[in-house]
């Protein structure tokens, strides 16, 4: 009954209950909404450094990743691998060769880390098959010697890079808020392709006013870009002696992840080629990276790779890029903190609430008190009633957050225009699918009743001083 | 049976600029079934007497026993229990909770007595129908008339059985005909399931229905007398 005669009481003034579930709704819509952006955004940061870059487990030779020597591979790789793949734990291996070298073109060149890579297995271990951009190539074609796939930042490098102003990207601008009315000047360079980015954004300068060149540069680069089909590139490395080599090879395909700096030193051609090329041995590569079901077993099982092969430095993807977990811990503590935050501003006004609704019921809680209501149930009901009131707020504003984040997780939020460009500098997507885990729901919601505990002590104490005779006497 | 026995009362309420002596040695004592008014005027120290045997106020000095019981000397958690068990209350302004029905009004006080639903549930409908609102009892507070009010506030005070009820001018705020029932209704339950009443009034209709009429001027019984 002391339960029911709470609830009753939360809405005795609906009016002001519902101004402070409403704070509290909109608080914590606010705050949670934030944790799963940010939460996102690590997790595809995540995501995509383990399925783009690291994968779950590398195998190197102890001393490889030092200099980046090619001499240190590693040997047996076959059996070795044929060994992890019995482990049911382990869905995909690969194994690559990995040489520094100069990419050139007649309009550029660029240093690279160049990745003699298996296609197939590879394209089981990692998700770069996917990332190659619509209608500029394909993935490595069978049996053609000397392709290479290579990233759009090193394409611009390599002056690879043409731009054509298409109805996509006046589509593009026009969703993005671009005014109409600039558009019209923009059709007399409707499919006329530029050679360089310069030479295109002169003239949209000359089109337009070069504010908005400016303001809608990441789309106008985006939605226009082309690059060259099939251009040869020549490679130049140190082959197994030491000497000086190099090879023309051909653009298969044009990728772009979400990571500039990955995608700036990073070009894959075909190991056998790349053992041609060299003179290495292509069943001696220099890293294995291995997909297992569940990248939370990645840590353990690399332990037990490492007890298995001492001679061999095994690391999981935690320990490839520490800072992928670092950020993700990082994220989590300042999200609860951003949440406390958010519940302590809102508690002063629930405290405020609760002290004006025993004010108005002074009386009342002196006839209580008469009748024989004793003070630990005088209490237990007002901190019922503040725990009410701050509860329907966050139930209500829980539920709205995982409405609006089921649908962004699907639909996704695009910052591309916002932040584009810094974004891709530190090798995050400007996709973002906001997303929220369980044990924040846990969290939150724990933290709610902490904090509507905390608030209702105050209003609750000041309950029980109540004399009931002065408390029955009084005019309120 | 003498259920209140008060010796020696004094309270003396004492504020920053005055010392008020409300109530000055009152020796007083009550018997099973008693209609008692406790009548003076305005100031006289009619409520303060009447709190004081209720545990609602502390006397400075005397003593009160209930049922043998000396309540000045219960520890606040104890005294509350004890109200909650031996005391009914009437107040001026009915004091219901305004969110529960009439129902659930009186059968308030049964729950914090931890008696089970079914016999909150019978009482409570049978308190109502003996002060004549047995077609109210899902009537919130503010849906009856200031008469009705109070006669759930007395079907409250009797709902937890108690020894005797206070009731602190409790035809104060209604208009003669509500006071005549409800007097009629506190009549009939004194004299036939001798519940004992004890009101303070102003009021000269309670006054005249009493059967006892204990006079209080400057904090002293000035008359006792029983028709």
């Amino acid at each position: 009954m002391l339960i029911s005669v709470a609830w009753k009481n939360v809405w005795r003034n609906k009016l002001r209950s519902l101004v402070v579930i409403f704070a509290v709704m909109i608080g914590l819509l606010a705050g949670s909404f934030g944790v799963a952006l940010m939460e996102g955004v690590a997790k595809k940061r995540a995501k995509s450094a383990i399925h783009n870059e690291i994968s779950h487990i590398q195998i190197h030779h102890p001393k490889f990743q030092e200099n980046f020597e090619a001499k240190f591979n590693i040997k047996s790789a076959d059996e070795l691998i044929s060994e992890i793949y019995k482990d049911p734990e382990v869905v995909a291996i690969t194994s690559r060769m990995v040489v520094s070298g100069m990419i050139n073109t007649s309009g550029g060149n660029t240093g690279a880390f160049i990745y003699g890579i298996d296609p197939e297995t590879e394209k089981q271990v990692t998700d770069i098959h996917t990332y190659i951009k619509d209608s500029i190539g394909n993935y490595f074609e069978n049996d053609k010697r000397n392709q290479i796939l290579i990233s759009e930042t090193t394409a611009k490098k390599l002056k690879l890079d043409r731009y054509k102003l298409s109805q996509k990207t006046i589509n593009a601008l026009l969703s993005a808020a671009f005014p109409v009315k600039d558009t019209i000047a923009l059709y007399s360079i409707l499919d006329k392709q530029f050679r360089s980015q310069k030479n295109y954004f002169d003239k949209l300068r000359e089109l337009i006013n070069p504010d908005l060149v400016e303001e809608f540069q990441f789309i106008f680069i985006k939605y226009s870009i082309l690059f060259k089909e099939r251009a040869k590139i020549v490679i130049n490395l140190q082959d197994y002696n030491g000497q000086i080599t190099g090879d023309k090879f051909r653009v298969t395909g044009i990728y772009k992840t979400s990571n500039r700096m990955f995608d700036e030193k990073t070009v894959f051609v075909n190991k056998k080629d790349l053992a041609a090329l060299t003179g290495y041995n292509e069943s001696k590569p220099h890293e294995i990276a291995v997909l297992l079901e569940d990248r939370s077993t990645a840590k353990n099982y690399a332990e037990v790779l490492r007890e298995k092969y001492p001679d061999l430095k095994i690391e999981s993807w935690g320990e490839i890029d520490p800072m992928v977990i670092m950020i993700a811990e990082y994220l989590e503590i300042f999200n609860y903190f951003l949440i406390a935050f958010i519940l302590a501003a809102l508690a002063f006004g629930i405290v405020n609430t609760m002290l004006m609704a025993i004010m108005e019921r002074t009386k009342e809680l002196g006839m209580l008190a008469a009748i024989g209501m004793n003070r630990k149930r005088i209490f237990s009901m007002i901190m019922l009633e503040t725990i009410f009131l701050t509860i329907v707020g966050a139930v209500v504003g829980l539920v709205v957050n995982y409405g609006i984040i089921s649908y962004l997780s699907e639909k996704g939020i695009d910052l591309t225009k916002q932040m584009g460009e810094a974004f891709e500098a530190i090798g995050y997507d400007t996709m973002i699918y906001p997303e929220m885990g369980l044990n924040y729901y846990i969290g939150i919601t724990l933290l709610v009743i902490f904090a509507a505990i905390l608030s209702s002590v105050y209003p609750a104490l000041k309950a029980i001083k109540l004399n009931p005779a002065d408390a029955v006497r009084t005019d309120a | 049976m003498k259920i209140i026995e008060v010796t020696n009362l004094h309270k003396i309420y004492n504020s920053s600029e005055v010392k008020v002596h409300a109530v000055r040695g009152i020796d007083l004592s009550f018997e099973q079934g008693e209609f008692t008014a406790v009548v003076g005027p305005s100031g006289s120290g009619k409520t303060t007497f009447l709190n004081m045997m209720g545990g609602l106020d502390n006397p400075t000095e005397g003593k009160i026993f209930i049922d043998g019981i000396n309540i000045g000397e219960l520890k606040s958690s104890k005294l509350t229990d004890f109200r909650m068990k031996n005391i009914g209350f009437v107040f001026q302004a009915y004091n219901l909770i305004p969110v529960l029905t009439a129902k659930e009004n009186v059968e308030f006080i049964m729950h914090l007595q931890g008696r089970s639903k079914n016999e909150r549930n019978e009482r409570a409908i049978s308190l109502l129908e003996q002060v004549g609102l047995g077609d109210r009892i899902n009537s919130r507070p503010n849906k009856l008339s200031g008469g009705q009010q109070q006669r759930v506030a007395v079907a409250r005070a009797l709902a937890s059985k108690p020894k005797f009820i206070l009731a602190d001018e409790p035809t104060a705020n209604l208009d003669s005909d509500s006071t005549a029932n409800l007097l009629d209704i506190m009549e009939n339950l004194n004299r036939e399931e001798n519940i004992t009443f004890i009101f303070s009034t102003h009021d000269a209709r309670v006054v005249k229905k009493a059967r006892r009429v204990v006079t209080i001027e400057d904090g002293k019984v000035v008359s006792d007398l029983t028709k």
